[in-house]
C-alpha cells in the first residue's frame, strides 16, 4: 500500500465511523517518542476531510517537533478543536498513582472526551458517574447556619464531612451496580478485544474481568463551590457584612430584592484570574476531593479517581439553585475545571495558570477549554505558532489537556437563531471533550457555548 | 519603596518584541499624539474612567465623591477632572464596576511576582517582558530595579519607547535591555510638534547615542505608526529611511510599519473625551506595501507592516 492509499483509507474510515476516539503520540516502553508515519497519516486524513472527529494527540517534551507543529497547524487552520492536546507525562503519572504497573502505564491512551485508559486492560467506568459538589455545600451551609458557627474553618469541616457522605453514597450505589452489571449489560464485543477476559472466562464488566477496574467520577461545580466559599469567607467571616442566615434566605429566593448583596458576593475575587487567594481555595477543595477518593476502593479492590471535568450538567438551568458565588439559579455552572463564564477577566494566561495550580496527576483529567475568536489573530500570520507555544508552556506547567476552538462568535449566535442557513450546516465545535455539529446541540448548550469567555484581543 | 502606576499588563502579547511576551504599560507620557492608542496612559496622575454600559445610574459615585466633581450629565455622568482629589472612593462604592481607577500601584517585587508566573510561555517561544506605556522611561528608577530582577531570573527584556527621554537615562537603561523597540514617527520637526506636542530633536539625538555604544547592542527595532494624512506620506517614510541609513547603518534589526486602526475608540469614550480620529478608516494593503517598498531604501533586512488593512474594491 502506498502512503497516499493508506491516508485515503483512513479518511474514508473517519467519514464512516465518526465520533470514535483515536489517540496519537505518547511514548513507547523504552520512553522514546511513539510518533510514527501512521500518526502523520491520521492527521493528514482529517486535514483532507475536515469532518467532525475525536482525535487526541499526546504531547511530551521528546515528541517529534515537526509532527507537533503540523498538529497545531491543523488545529489552528480548522479551528474546530481537533485534535485535543493532551499532556502524556501527566496522564502516565496518574495511571502509576492509581496502581497501574510501569509496563502497562506507558500504554495509556486518550480514550474519550478527556478520559485516558490502558487499552485492552481497563474497564472504563468513567463519565457515567458524577458528584454534584454544590449538594454537600448546601447541606454544609444548612448545618452551619443551624449551629450558628463562627469560623470559616468550622464550615469547611462540615463540608468535608458532607462530601464524604456523598462519596459514600456513590460507593454503595456503584458496588451494588458492579455486582449485577454483567447480568444486565455485558459488553461482549469489548470483552473479545481485551487481554484477560477470554483466559479468565469473564466479561469485562465482571469482577476481575480485566486487571484495571477503577471507578472514575466527574465532579461538577468545583469552581462555583470555590468561588462560593471564598465569598463566604470574605463577606461573612472576615468583613462580617452579612450573616449565614441572610445568605440562606437570599439563596432561597434566588437573590430576589437583594441585588446589592449579590453583587458584593459576585465582586469578590473569582477563580480563573491567577489570584492566589481564591485559587488556593480551589486547590484546597481539589485536594480534599483527592484525599477522600484516595481512601476509597470499590468492591473490586480498586481505586476511586476524581475528574475535574463534567461533559454535561453544567447547563441544566434552574435545577441547581442560586449559589453564594453570586450566581443566579438560571445561570449555568462552571464547565469542568474552567472558570464560570464571564468571571475570568485577566486573559487566557491567567485562566490557564489558575487551572494549572492543581496537582493534576491526582485526577483523571481536567481540560482547559479555550474559545478564541478569529479576531484574536487579526493581522497575524503565525496562528499555529501561538497555539504550539501556548500549549507547550501550559503542559510545562503540568496542565493536562487543552480543547481549543477558533470560532466566530457572531456566526454562532446567528446559527442559534437560524439553524436552517446552509452556511451553518457544518460548523464543528469542540463542546466539552467531544466535537459536534453546532446546530445539532440543544439550545441550552448552544447558549452556554457562546457565553463562555471568548478571548478576542491580542 | 519604589512604586509605579501601571495601567495594564497584557499577558501573552505577540506584538511587542520576539516570542510571547507580557507587556507592562506604565502610566504617564510626555508626548500627546493625536492618534494615541492608550489615551488612559497619558496623564501621570492616576485617574478614574467610566463605562456607560455597566452604569445603572444609581448615583452612588456622585454621593460619595469627596471633591464634588461627579454629576449626572447628558450621556450619563460628567467628571470635572480638575476638581478630582484622586481619592478613588467612587470606584470603591460602585458595585457594578462602571467607574474604576485606571492604574494600579505596583512595587517592583509585586510586578516581578506577576511576570514570573508566565515564564514558561516566554521560555517556549523565545519571549519575555516588554515595558511600554505611556512612556516607560519616565519611571526610570523603577525600571532599572525591575529590569535587574528580570535579568537575574533569565527573562528577556524589551523596552518600548518613544525615545523622548533624558539622554543619560537612555544610556543607563541600555545595559539592562535585550531589545529596544524605538518609535520614529515623523522626521520633519514641525510636523512632529504638530502631531505629538513635542520636538523630535531629543528622540533623534538619543538614537545617535545608541549608535555610539558598541556592537549594536541592545537589538534595535524601529517602529513607525502609519497614520492617515499624518505619518503615511511617502516623503516621511523616505526621510526616515534616509535617517536610518545615514545614522544607524547596520544596527537596526527590523523596521515595522504599524497600520492605523481605530479600535481604541471605546477608551476615549470611557475617558469622556472626544477623539478626532474615531471615524478614520483603515489604510489599504496596497498603500502599506508601497510604504514598505520605500522603507527598504533603509537597507534594513527585515522591513514589514503589521495590523489590519482595509478591504479594497475590485475594479
Amino acid at each position: 500500500m502506498t502512503r497516499d492509499e493508506a491516508r485515503d483509507y483512513l479518511a474514508e474510515m473517519f467519514l464512516k465511523l465518526r465520533g470514535q476516539f483515536f489517540s496519537l503520540g505518547g511514548r513507547k516502553k523504552d520512553n522514546t517518542d511513539a510518533t510514527n508515519t501512521v500518526s502523520y497519516l491520521v492527521m493528514e486524513a482529517y486535514d483532507m476531510i475536515d469532518d467532525y472527529n475525536n482525535l487526541g494527540v499526546m504531547w511530551h517534551p521528546d515528541m517529534d517537533g515537526e509532527f507537533y507543529e503540523y498538529v497545531c497547524d491543523v488545529l489552528a487552520r480548522h479551528g474546530a478543536g481537533i485534535p485535543s492536546l493532551v499532556n502524556y507525562d501527566v496522564i502516565y503519572n496518574t495511571e502509576l498513582r492509581s496502581g497501574v504497573s510501569e509496563e502497562d502505564a506507558c500504554e495509556v491512551a486518550y480514550s474519550g472526551c478527556q478520559w485516558y485508559c490502558i487499552p485492552g486492560k481497563e474497564y472504563c467506568d468513567q463519565d457515567t458517574n458524577a458528584i454534584v459538589l454544590t449538594d454537600p455545600m448546601f447541606r454544609a451551609l444548612d448545618e452551619a447556619e443551624k449551629n450558628n458557627i463562627d469560623s470559616f474553618e468550622t464550615l469547611y469541616d462540615i463540608f468535608e464531612k458532607e462530601l464524604k457522605r456523598t462519596c459514600d453514597a456513590l460507593r454503595v450505589f456503584k458496588d451494588a451496580q458492579y455486582d449485577i452489571l454483567h447480568l444486565i449489560w455485558p459488553e461482549i464485543v469489548t470483552s473479545l478485544n481485551c487481554h484477560t477476559t477470554i483466559e479468565r472466562g469473564l466479561d469485562i464488566t465482571e469482577h476481575r474481568g480485566v486487571d484495571y477496574q477503577f471507578t472514575s467520577t466527574n465532579i461538577l461545580g468545583i469552581p462555583n463551590v470555590a468561588d462560593s466559599f471564598f465569598a463566604i469567607q470574605k463577606q461573612i467571616f472576615e468583613k462580617k457584612a452579612y450573616t449565614l442566615t441572610e445568605l440562606k434566605s437570599a439563596l432561597a429566593t434566588n437573590w430576589e430584592n437583594r441585588e446589592g448583596m449579590r453583587l458584593d458576593f459576585l465582586n469578590e475575587h473569582k477563580y480563573g484570574n491567577d489570584y492566589d487567594d481564591v485559587d488556593s481555595m480551589y486547590v484546597r477543595i481539589t485536594e480534599t476531593i483527592a484525599d477522600i477518593m484516595d481512601s476509597m476502593t470499590n468492591n473490586r479492590g480498586q481505586q476511586y479517581r476524581a475528574s475535574l471535568f463534567q461533559f454535561q450538567g453544567h447547563t441544566t438551568s434552574g435545577v441547581i439553585g442560586a449559589t453564594p458565588d453570586g450566581r443566579l439559579a438560571q445561570e449555568p455552572l462552571a464547565h469542568g475545571c474552567n472558570p464560570t463564564a464571564g468571571r475570568n477577566k485577566n486573559g487566557l494566561f491567567a485562566t490557564a495558570n489558575s487551572t494549572a495550580k492543581v496537582d493534576n496527576k491526582k485526577f483523571l483529567g481536567g481540560s482547559l477549554q479555550v474559545e478564541l475568536q478569529p479576531k484574536f489573530f487579526d493581522g497575524k500570520n503565525d496562528i499555529y505558532k501561538y497555539v504550539e507555544n501556548f500549549s507547550k508552556a501550559y503542559f510545562k506547567k503540568n496542565g493536562v489537556q487543552i480543547n481549543l476552538n477558533i470560532m466566530d462568535l457572531k456566526k454562532l449566535e446567528d446559527a442559534i437563531e437560524h439553524p436552517e442557513n446552509p452556511d451553518y450546516q457544518n460548523i464543528i465545535v469542540k463542546v466539552t471533550g467531544y466535537t459536534s455539529r453546532f446546530i445539532t446541540l440543544s439550545k441550552s448548550f448552544q447558549k452556554e457555548f457562546v457565553g463562555r469567555t471568548n478571548y478576542n484581543d491580542m | 519603596m519604589k512604586t509605579a502606576q501601571i495601567f495594564n499588563i497584557y499577558r501573552g502579547s505577540t506584538s511587542d518584541g520576539a516570542g510571547i511576551r507580557d507587556t507592562v504599560f506604565f502610566k504617564g507620557c510626555p508626548l500627546n499624539c493625536v492618534w494615541c492608542h492608550n489615551p488612559e496612559g497619558i496623564e501621570f496622575q492616576n485617574e478614574v474612567w467610566w463605562e456607560k454600559g455597566k452604569c445603572v445610574g444609581c448615583g452612588k459615585c456622585i454621593e460619595s465623591c469627596t471633591g464634588n466633581c461627579i454629576s449626572f450629565g447628558e450621556n450619563g455622568i460628567d467628571i470635572d477632572r480638575k476638581q478630582c482629589k484622586h481619592c478613588f472612593v467612587c470606584g470603591e462604592v460602585c458595585r457594578h464596576g462602571a467607574i474604576q481607577r485606571i492604574a494600579e500601584e505596583y512595587t517592583v517585587s509585586q510586578l516581578c511576582d506577576l511576570i514570573m508566573r508566565d515564564k514558561e510561555y516566554f521560555e517556549v517561544s523565545g519571549g519575555g517582558v516588554t515595558a511600554s506605556g505611556g512612556e516607560a522611561m519616565c519611571q526610570y528608577e523603577f525600571l532599572v530595579d525591575f529590569f535587574k530582577v528580570m535579568k537575574q531570573n533569565g527573562i528577556n527584556v524589551a523596552l518600548d519607547t518613544s525615545g523622548y527621554c533624558d539622554s543619560e537615562k537612555f544610556k543607563g537603561i541600555m545595559k539592562y535591555v535585550d531589545t529596544i523597540l524605538y518609535d520614529i514617527k515623523v522626521i520633519d520637526e514641525n510636523a512632529h510638534i504638530q502631531f505629538t506636542g513635542q520636538s523630535n530633536k531629543l528622540i533623534l539625538k538619543n538614537l545617535e547615542i545608541y549608535k555610539k555604544t558598541d556592537g549594536c547592542k541592545p537589538l534595535l527595532w524601529i517602529r513607525t505608526p502609519i497614520i492617515p494624512n499624518m505619518t503615511d506620506t511617502e516623503d516621511n517614510i523616505s526621510k526616515i529611511a534616509d535617517f536610518i541609513k545615514k545614522n544607524l547603518n547596520g544596527c537596526v534589526k527590523r523596521w515595522e510599519l504599524c497600520a492605523f486602526n481605530n479600535s481604541c475608540v471605546g477608551k476615549y469614550q470611557k475617558l469622556l473625551s472626544d477623539w478626532k480620529m474615531a471615524d478614520e478608516n483603515l489604510l489599504t494593503k496596497t498603500k502599506m506595501e508601497r510604504l514598505v517598498d520605500i522603507a527598504k531604501q533603509s537597507e534594513i533586512k527585515e522591513v514589514m507592516y503589521s495590523g489590519l488593512t482595509k478591504k479594497e474594491e475590485m475594479c
